[in-house]
Order: structure tokens, then C-alpha cells, then sequence
């Protein structure tokens, strides 16, 4: 989102900026997920200052309590504050998918950008790879390294981070594939410089677009992974909330306190939702010859 | 055609092989050990005797060559919280999987290719709106907790219908029992892949509808009904079937966590009680039977491609 805004002006006076907020406007749910997720983001980064009830604080005598002042939104099956604790699990969640979706962009960029600019036997090598771990379903093992590795961010962050790169691998690569020859590139070889040079500096800046919407739209598909994870009592373990686990066994408390199975899953919900249309509203502004390929 | 083929499937089974070695390393390297021996006031002896029987006692090195020897051999071993031949436990469970998925698949084409045609019949039309709207919602809805969703309104607000297992104790086996265990657990298994696979077809319908072939068909008199059911449809089902492949490892992925929410008694929710139990020939044993079983789809759905489009040629 950032990157976007910093870019500098183009002289066309149609800077990327601007077409970007001119995409925003057009988009209402959009324009909805980033009012969603700016707020959820300062929530997130002021809750230490917050005055709220810590996330953890068990009250026995005030389960299921109904919203109130002293608890905005009620409270769960331990009396713990529904507010504090979806704000604390938002903290994880963000994180991991945020960090996870990043790994996945940087692994996707090493091999595409490899499989791409170097061809022939190192492109097959890399892409059968990607093709086979494509077909493999992957969950159950993830299943089981994450439950054997005691869960917790890290764990999850790295075993997601490692087995989500293909889509943008194949997007990189695609990339590559379309500069790799021309004029610019052939130039800069010509000029002597190395391999690494030629990747770093030349084709991976063309990929750019690429892996800003690839982060994107990866930190919602990451979300929905930790937050089942999360459910299954794998991946962030309780007491630390995360949207995920607040909804494990949800359901048996449906007759005390629905709601207790509403929010966290509306937060999820909201996220994905709003890192979605961000990516297809960045990838529209970006290019708008990548709106027809996907 | 054939050794195009056979170099994909032998290149996946590759895969999975390194997959599934570094998968065991990773699980055999992990601090702590099986939860049959967390019990700390266990005899010794009897400790001992667990993992010699289990061949933990051997370093991890020689246990993986044993296992993968096996393995090799169509052996997947036996679960270490079972005592149990894997393949026996897989076989026993895969019909119940079988049933959700296959419940599952009808509904991704059913539903999903449908609402695709029918939105890109009618573009931009407010019901192409709504359905794009609802696509979009579903794929970033986390699939148990539309579960969740629905048990609450279903099973547990209307009564419905039941809220977990396959079949109600003590009655015999009937088509409408099963319809009504089956129904919330396919529904919420298919959802990401009818959204997606709706999104998928709207698209390729569209751009097909835009070629030369389809002017042609549409200037040489045909109607309506036959451009859009002969031609548009036959090619459009060539892009369908790519992501068909990639929808099937989804699936698969997903019923761990279907099966587990709704205590369907599948291969997913086996796996799922294995992850956890740390049974790494289990899990790992359910992985390999179920990639094999996705790459021979693959396989399949290649050929397929070949059949239904006389382009393409290996």
C-alpha cells in the first residue's frame, strides 16, 4: 500500500497514485476494506495505551456477560473482555499474515525470477517442482509439522511461508519471461553485467506490480490458513488469542453468547475481504491488461 | 502423448517424495515425543519397550530408510497410536471421504459453473452483480466458520438438522439420514471452489464469446442457443478443467478441516487426530495415499484435455 503511495509523480500528471485513488473511489469494497483495515490497524498498534481490560484476565463470576461499559462488546466463556481479546488476536493474526504472505512473495520471487531469466534446465527443474508441490495437498503435512513444532507464530509464519510461494512463483516467472529480451535488458548483458545484477536490478523492478498485489491478495489467502490452523487448535495456541482460536468450539456456547462465534469470524472475514479488492484494485491500477488474466 | 504424460506424473511423484522425506525429518527432528509416552510415572521398561517396538528406538536415519523402503513396496506401515496397518485405517475411512468430497464436487459444477454461465449471459446485469458479489464474499470467508454459521442457524436455532457424525445412532442406514448429515458438511466444503470456479467460468465465457470462431458461428445463422451450447461451451471448458485439477488438492486440504468441525468420520478428520497425536506414519501415510491419488486425477484430467479439445497434442 505504502509502496504505492510513495512512488514518485509521473510527468504525465497521472501519477500511479492517483489512478490508484481513482480505482479506490470506483471500488466501494475497496474503499471499504482500507477504512476497515486502517482502523483496525490503529486499534491494533495503540492497544498497549487502550483502556482496555487485559485480554487474558479471567472474571469466572461474569461469564457470557452482555456488552456493557465496562465491556464494550461482553464477554466470553472465561469472562474475558470480547474487545480486548479480538484487539490482542488481531495483533497475531496481522502479523503472521502479514510476515507469512511477505515470506511467500520473497520464495515466489527467488524462483520465478531464477526459473525465468535462466531457462532451459533450471526453468524446468524449478517449474516441475512448483507444479508437483502444487499438486500435493500440502495441509496435512503443514498439519502435522505445525502440531509437532508446538505452533506459535514463528512456526507458522515459516511453514506457511514455505508452502504458499508457487502461485507467485509462476507469476514472477511470467514476468520475467515477457522482459527478459527486450531491448534493456539485452543492453545492460551487453554492457557486462553479471546475472545477479541483470535479475536484481533490471527484471525484478518490472515484477514490482507483481509482488505488491501478489503480498496483497496472499495476506488474505495466508489469514484463512492460520485462522484454521488457529481453530484446530494447531497454530496459535490459547491463552494467546487469534481470531482463529477464539472460535474454536464457538458453537457449544451458541445458547449462552452467539456473538462469541460472530466477531472473530466477521474479523477474518473483514480482512480477507479487504486485502482482496485491495490486490485487484492495485493490479488494475498498476496494469490494466492484468485485469483480464485473472 | 503418453511420455509427456508419464514425465508429469513421475515429476510429481518426485515431488512428493522429497516432500514427504523432508516432512519426516522435520517431524523427527521436533523436541518432545509421541503423547503415548507423555505419561511421566511410566515404567522404563515398558517405555522402552513402546519405541522398540515402534522402531523409535533405532536412530532417525535408519527409521527412515525402513519406513521408506516400505513404503516403496505399497506398505505404508502401522500407526504409532493405533498399532494398526495405515493402509487398513485409509481404506476404512476413505468412504466416508469419498462421499463428502464427491457431494462436494457436485455442488463446485453444479452450482458453481451454473451461476458462472449465467452471469456471463447476462453481464453487468444486477443478478451477474449479486453472484460476483457473493463469489467474492465466499472466498474470503474462512470455510469453518460458515460451518459454524450454519450449525448454529440449522442445527442448533431450527433443529433442523443434525450438527455432527454421518448417521443417527441406533437407526438403520437410510438415504435421507445420510442426505442429512451429508448436506451442511458438502456445503461447506464446496464453497471456496463453486466461488471460484463461478468467477472462472463468467470470465472464460466472456473472453471466448469475443473470438473469430464465435462471430463466425454467430454470422453463419446460427441461433442463440447453439453458439452459446456448442461452441462457447465446449471451449470453454478447457480453462474449467485446469483448475479442476488444482481444486482437487483443495478439497482434500479442506475436509481436514470440514471433517473435524462437523466429526465426519473421514480420512480428514483421521488426520487431523494424527497431526495431533504426533502418529507421523498416520499422517504422513494419508498424505502419500491421497497424492497419489490427486496425481493419477491429474493424470487423468490430461487426457481429458485431449479428448475434449482436438488442438492439443502431447
Amino acid at each position: 500500500m505504502s509502496a504505492v503511495a510513495q512512488a514518485p509523480a509521473q510527468p504525465t500528471g497521472r501519477s500511479l497514485w492517483r489512478i490508484f485513488w481513482r480505482m479506490l473511489r470506483r471500488n466501494r469494497m475497496a474503499l471499504f476494506g482500507v477504512v476497515f483495515l486502517t482502523v483496525v490497524a490503529a486499534l491494533v498498534i495503540l492497544e498497549p495505551v487502550l483502556p482496555l481490560p487485559s485480554p487474558n484476565r479471567i472474571d469466572l463470576l461474569n461469564t457470557y456477560a452482555p456488552p456493557s461499559f465496562q465491556h464494550l462488546l461482553g464477554t466470553d466463556e472465561n469472562g474475558r473482555d470480547v474487545l480486548a481479546r479480538l484487539i490482542a488476536g488481531g495483533q497475531v493474526s496481522l502479523a503472521v499474515g502479514l510476515s507469512a504472505a511477505v515470506l511467500t512473495v520473497l520464495f515466489g520471487a527467488v524462483v520465478g525470477l531464477a526459473a525465468g531469466y535462466f531457462g532451459g534446465l533450471v526453468d524446468r527443474v524449478l517449474m516441475r517442482f512448483t507444479d508437483g508441490l502444487l499438486s500435493i495437498p500440502v495441509f496435512f503435512l503443514l498439519l502435522a509439522v505445525v502440531a509437532i513444532w508446538g505452533g506459535g507464530p514463528l512456526v507458522l509464519i515459516l511453514a506457511l511461508g514455505l508452502t504458499r510461494w508457487m502461485g507467485t512463483a509462476r507469476l514472477i516467472r511470467g514476468e520475467v519471461l515477457r522482459f527478459k529480451n527486450m531491448e534493456f535488458v539485452t543492453a545492460a548483458q551487453s554492457l557486462g553485467a553479471s546475472d545477479s545484477r541483470v535479475m536484481l536490478k533490471h527484471l525484478l523492478p518490472q515484477a514490482v506490480p507483481v509482488l505488491i498485489v501478489s503480498t496483497s491478495i496472499g495476506v488474505g489467502n495466508v489469514m484463512l490458513y492460520e485462522a484454521a490452523l488457529s481453530f484446530l487448535g494447531l497454530g496459535i495456541l490459547p491463552p494467546t488469542p487469534s481470531w482463529g482460536n477464539m472460535l474454536t468450539a464457538s458453537q457449544n456456547y451458541v445458547f449462552n453468547a452467539p456473538h462469541l462465534a460472530i466477531y472473530p469470524g466477521l474479523m477474518i472475514l473483514f480482512s480477507v475481504l479487504a486485502f482482496n479488492s485491495l490486490g485487484d484494485v492495485l493490479r488494475d491500477a498498476f496494469d490494466p491488461r492484468m485485469r483480464s488474466s485473472q | 502423448m503418453f511420455s509427456y504424460l508419464l514425465k508429469q506424473a513421475a515429476a510429481s511423484i518426485l515431488v512428493l517424495l522429497v516432500v514427504v522425506t523432508i516432512t519426516f525429518f522435520l517431524i523427527g527432528l521436533a523436541p518432545g515425543g509421541l503423547g503415548l509416552l507423555a505419561d511421566p510415572n511410566m515404567d522404563p521398561e515398558v517405555r522402552a519397550n513402546i519405541l522398540r517396538n515402534l522402531g523409535l528406538d533405532q536412530p532417525l536415519h535408519v527409521q527412515y530408510f525402513n519406513w521408506m523402503g516400505n513404503i516403496l513396496q505399497g506398505d505404508l506401515g502401522r500407526s504409532f497410536t493405533f498399532n494398526r496397518p495405515v493402509m487398513e485405517m485409509i481404506l476404512e475411512r476413505l468412504p466416508a471421504t469419498l462421499l463428502l468430497g464427491a457431494a462436494a464436487l457436485v455442488i463446485t459444477i453444479g452450482v458453481g459453473f451454473s451461476a458462472g454461465v449465467i452471469a456471463a449471459r447476462l453481464p453487468n446485469s444486477l443478478l451477474d452483480q449479486v453472484l460476483s458479489f457473493v463469489s467474492f464474499v465466499l472466498l474470503a470467508t474462512p470455510g469453518f466458520w460458515l460451518g459454524i454459521l450454519l450449525i448454529i442457524v440449522f442445527a442448533v436455532s431450527l433443529g433442523w438438522l443434525p450438527a455432527a457424525g454421518m448417521q443417527t445412532v441406533g437407526q438403520p442406514f437410510s438415504v435421507a439420514d445420510r442426505l442429512s448429515y451429508l448436506v451442511m458438511p458438502a456445503i461447506v466444503l464446496a464453497a471456496g471452489t463453486t466461488a471460484e470456479l463461478m468467477r472462472y467460468t463468467r470470465s472464460s465465457w466472456l473472453e471466448i464469446m469475443n473470438l473469430d470462431y464465435i462471430r463466425t458461428a454467430r454470422s453463419k445463422g446460427l441461433s442463440e442457443r447453439a453458439v452459446h451450447g456448442k461452441h462457447v461451451l465446449r471451449n470453454a471448458l478447457i480453462p474449467i478443467l485446469t483448475i479442476f485439477g488444482l481444486f482437487l488438492p483443495r478439497l482434500v486440504g479442506g475436509a481436514a478441516v470440514t471433517e473435524t468441525l462437523f466429526a465426519w468420520p473421514g480420512m480428514g478428520s483421521m488426520a487431523v487426530a494424527a497431526a495431533v497425536a504426533r502418529d507421523t506414519p498416520l499422517v504422513l501415510g494419508v498424505t502419500i495415499f491421497i497424492s497419489s491419488a490427486v496425481i493419477l486425477s491429474n493424470l487423468l484430467i490430461d487426457v481429458l484435455y485431449a479428448v475434449i479439445d482436438p488442438r492439443i497434442r502431447y
